[in-house]
């Protein structure tokens, strides 16, 4: 058989398809589908950003509540910074909006930058997220065992051991999250997408061109 | 756009495209209910975007672009989908062109095999061998899949030469 039997087999399909529309059932839906995109985006911009943005009034008030010494207070700035962080990260690599008619390149490509962008960030969270985080944290924990030397040895064993062995494990534990996500689900997703949009980019060689019909 | 307008653009691009829709889905889905599901998103798709269709692309390259992105990015488990009540389509088939009975059995053994063979071509393969086997023009292709025309001729022929391997070998098991 030649491809062209095969398109000529294919041609025996059915020739169209009667649909038929409830256009209640279908204007509901729509309207529900723009919410939820619409929900979705925010809540894409709110989760992260939000959160340390809302810790920051609750740091505030444990501080000032239990009367913290002045290192609880370094945490404000590397919530700002985490939250501006993002914030930043997420404009300087806004993709261009997708259209519902774009070709299979451009949407692969689109799809690839976003890719591209969050493996960057979640590879390197280390450096700009969780060490900003942890080291004023520990800063204050190592503050106060100073503070609080001359304590029972119960309080001292909390304070210089148990304090920083828990902040380390919470902060290597999310660390360890987000490159098992790079690794396991972004990265197979990006090579996937690379290799099909080099196959329909990838130019055509001469001797190919030579024996296409 | 008044949502009757809207509705009856739709109903003519069906009339002139809506057998493409099955075809993509059984390209991309294999159960016979994904193929419904994926069908039925195609169709909502090619719906909510048809508002933003400007005419800078014909209507048939739009709907085969729309179709072929929501096809790739189709997921089974999709949590909006499947909060869904009920299918928004009915969606019907219409008969094919006549043909005596032992030649139409043939084809449909043909076509029954070429999409076996094509669920094995990575999933860009795929759209340009759909695209080649619904009688689309090189120009056509090109502007679906967003590469060169001079280039389509070629990876068409790598795909074809691929599946009819696949199919040469699947009829020496047979």
């Amino acid at each position: 058989m030649t491809p062209d039997d095969f398109q000529q087999a294919w041609n025996t399909q059915p020739s169209g398809i009667h649909v038929k529309i409830d256009a209640k059932i279908l204007r509901e839906e729509t309207q529900r589908f723009q919410k939820q995109l619409t929900t979705r985006l925010l809540w894409r911009d709110l989760r992260e950003i939000g959160t340390a943005m809302l810790l920051i009034p609750l740091w505030l008030f444990l501080g000032l509540k239990l009367a913290l010494p002045w290192t609880w207070y370094l945490t404000i700035p590397a919530l700002i910074w985490f939250a501006g962080y993002m914030l930043v990260d997420r404009r300087r690599s806004k993709p261009r909006p997708e259209e519902p008619g774009d070709s299979l390149c451009r949407r692969l490509e689109n799809t690839l930058d976003l890719l591209e962008g969050q493996i960057r960030l979640l590879k390197s969270v280390l450096w700009w997220g969780l060490l900003p985080l942890a080291v004023p944290m520990l800063a204050f924990v190592g503050h106060v065992a100073v503070l609080e030397r001359t304590a029972d040895l119960f309080s001292v064993i909390i304070l210089w051991v148990a304090a920083p062995a828990i902040i380390g494990v919470v902060f290597f534990f999310v660390y360890w999250l987000n490159q098992h996500v790079v690794r396991t689900d972004l990265i197979p997703r990006r090579d996937e997408l690379k290799k099909q949009l080099l196959s329909l980019q990838e130019e055509s060689t001469d001797s190919e061109s030579l024996t296409s019909d | 756009m008044p949502h009757e307008d809207l509705k009856a653009l739709f109903e003519n691009w069906l009339a002139a495209h809506g057998a493409a829709v099955l075809k993509i889905a059984r390209t991309y889905a294999f159960s016979k209910e994904d193929i419904q599901e994926l069908a039925q998103e195609i169709l909502f798709q090619s719906w909510v975007s048809l508002p933003q269709f400007e005419g800078r692309a014909t209507a048939s390259t739009w709907f085969y672009r729309i179709a072929i992105n929501t096809a790739l990015t189709w997921s089974r488990n999709d949590r909006h989908r499947k909060t869904r009540q009920k299918p928004l389509f009915q969606i019907d088939e219409l008969s094919g062109p006549d043909q005596d009975i032992v030649r139409s059995f043939a084809q449909k053994e043909t076509v029954e095999r070429l999409y076996q063979a094509i669920h094995q071509l990575p999933k860009a393969d795929a759209a340009l061998v759909l695209l080649y086997l619904d009688n689309l023009t090189y120009r056509q292709i090109a502007d679906v899949l967003g590469i060169m025309e001079n280039n389509v001729g070629v990876k068409l022929n790598r795909a074809k030469r691929a599946l009819g391997q696949m199919m040469e070998g699947e009829s020496h098991d047979t």
